[in-house]
């Protein structure tokens, strides 16, 4: 008990004393996190836009491909990058690999269907009088687009906000693209792991306070954006 | 004569299950037309039709003397203001919904907010300007809808069962509105209804549909 008192108040000196590493770590953390969300948002909500409000041949299988990809294991994931980006991969060239680029890669496909998926989901959950209201307005396609999205703005943003809270406490993809490179592509999860197996309890316990901090932050948003829908 | 719709040998089916057949119906610039019938007539199909967001599967419909071209339907629309009978009104502000419309257009904000504080005005809701869509009446509901399709100036104004769902003081005022539309501003209005009386108050051009087809007048 007395270990993990001491561990504890370590963690917390660390943390509050500004340590370099630290805060090194956590910048690449939500750096990484940051464009990599940027990146699925910018795909996923035109893409679930699209799969909510038309209909086309094969568009079952596309939302089975797209649900069965929010439970893949970030470890097959990261496999599946790994093989891509690595030298003997079809992307080996570019040297994405062990790179914080290359994390951002994996980590924007396990967030892409999350944000394609829940928006397909907010916008199907809209009121469908709106869309014989944009077309009564004189809308063209891309206006119509824009004013669906618009109205479903609060689940849309929500579902931004999962799909960062999910990549900011992966840990599996981040192991296998980034390496865990001190200084470099070192992020708060694989820290954690590393830490905790050289049994330096004290640094993977600041760095967990940090993520839970962020977790925290990440609720307060959500709920912030569901109290503005009401 | 000017004619702002003209139909001939119309045929409009749901999935092969034929929903309104039209001979011949010429409805002219600047006049007030209710369609009448019961329930599964064809009425709001064809205001659906004349709003153009609707395409026939057979013949053809002229409308303000040119024949319509699917690849303008979006100018057609634009041209047209359809008010359906629970209009859906935008999660933002009474002022927004009303500008909405001409921001589509192209017109520069501060312009739509000045259309549209004179169409709020036009319906009697003035003073409405800030508050949240969502907070307000079925019948106030209603007027914004109105003042968002008046907003844009279209040179036919459809109206979905107008006195459905209204109080008597909402009836009346929608029924002023109508006439004020046609009169002031020499708006055509069509409007469907299968209130006999609500139609003849406003207008002695009736047009009876029943199961899909346009039957003589019975009086």
């Amino acid at each position: 008990m007395q270990f993990l008192i001491e561990s504890f108040y370590k963690a917390i000196l660390l943390v509050f004393h500004l340590d370099p590493e630290v805060y090194q770590i956590v910048w690449t953390s939500i750096y990484i996190s940051f464009w990599s969300t940027i990146l699925s948002a910018s795909i996923g909500i035109p893409l679930g836009a699209l799969l909510a409000l038309k209909t086309f041949r094969g568009k079952s299988a596309v939302v089975l491909l797209l649900n069965t990809s929010m439970a893949l294991p970030t470890v097959v994931i990261g496999l599946f990058c790994y093989a891509l980006l690595s030298r003997m991969g079809p992307l080996g060239d570019f040297g994405f690999l062990f790179t914080p680029t290359g994390m951002i890669f994996g980590l924007f496909i396990l967030a892409a269907p999350i944000a394609t998926n829940l928006t397909v989901a907010a916008i199907q959950s809209l009121d469908k009088r709106l869309m014989l209201t944009c077309k009564l307005l004189g809308a063209t396609p891309v206006q119509e687009f824009f004013l669906i999205v618009k109205e479903a703005r609060f689940a849309v943003m929500a579902a931004v906000v999962i799909a960062f809270g999910r990549v900011i406490s992966e840990v599996g993809i981040a192991m296998m693209l980034g390496g865990n490179i001190r200084g470099l592509t070192r992020t708060m999860t694989t820290a954690i792991a590393l830490e905790t197996s050289k049994g330096e309890f004290e640094l993977g316990l600041a760095l967990g306070f940090i993520l839970m901090s962020v977790a925290f932050a990440i609720n307060g948003v959500i709920f912030a954006i569901q109290r503005g829908r009401g | 004569m000017a004619l702002s719709y003209s139909i001939r040998d119309l045929v409009f089916s749901y999935s092969d299950k034929p929903a309104l057949t039209i001979n011949s119906l010429d409805i002219p610039v600047s006049e007030i037309v209710a369609l009448v019938g019961p329930n599964g007539a064809g009425k709001t199909t064809l205001l659906h039709l004349l709003a153009f967001l609707l395409t026939p599967q057979q013949g053809t419909i002229s409308f303000l003397g040119e024949p319509v071209r699917n690849e303008y339907v979006i100018d057609y629309r634009r041209k047209v203001g359809l008010l359906p009978q629970n209009p859906y009104l935008f999660r933002s502000s009474v002022l927004d919904n009303v500008t909405v419309g001409l921001k589509l257009r192209g017109i520069s904000r501060q312009v739509a907010r000045e259309i549209a504080r004179e169409a709020l005005v036009k319906v009697g809701m003035e003073g409405f300007e800030s508050r949240r869509a969502d907070s307000l009446s079925g019948g106030e509901a209603q007027r914004v809808a109105l003042a968002r399709t008046l907003a844009l100036n279209p040179d036919v104004l459809l109206f979905d069962e107008p006195g459905n769902h209204l109080d008597l003081e909402n009836v009346k005022r929608t029924e002023q509105a109508i006439l004020d539309l046609n009169r002031t501003e020499k708006k055509t209005v069509i409007f469907t209804t299968h209130n006999l009386a609500f139609a003849h108050n406003l207008t002695d051009s009736v047009i009876h549909l029943s199961q899909g087809h346009v039957v003589p007048s019975a009086s």
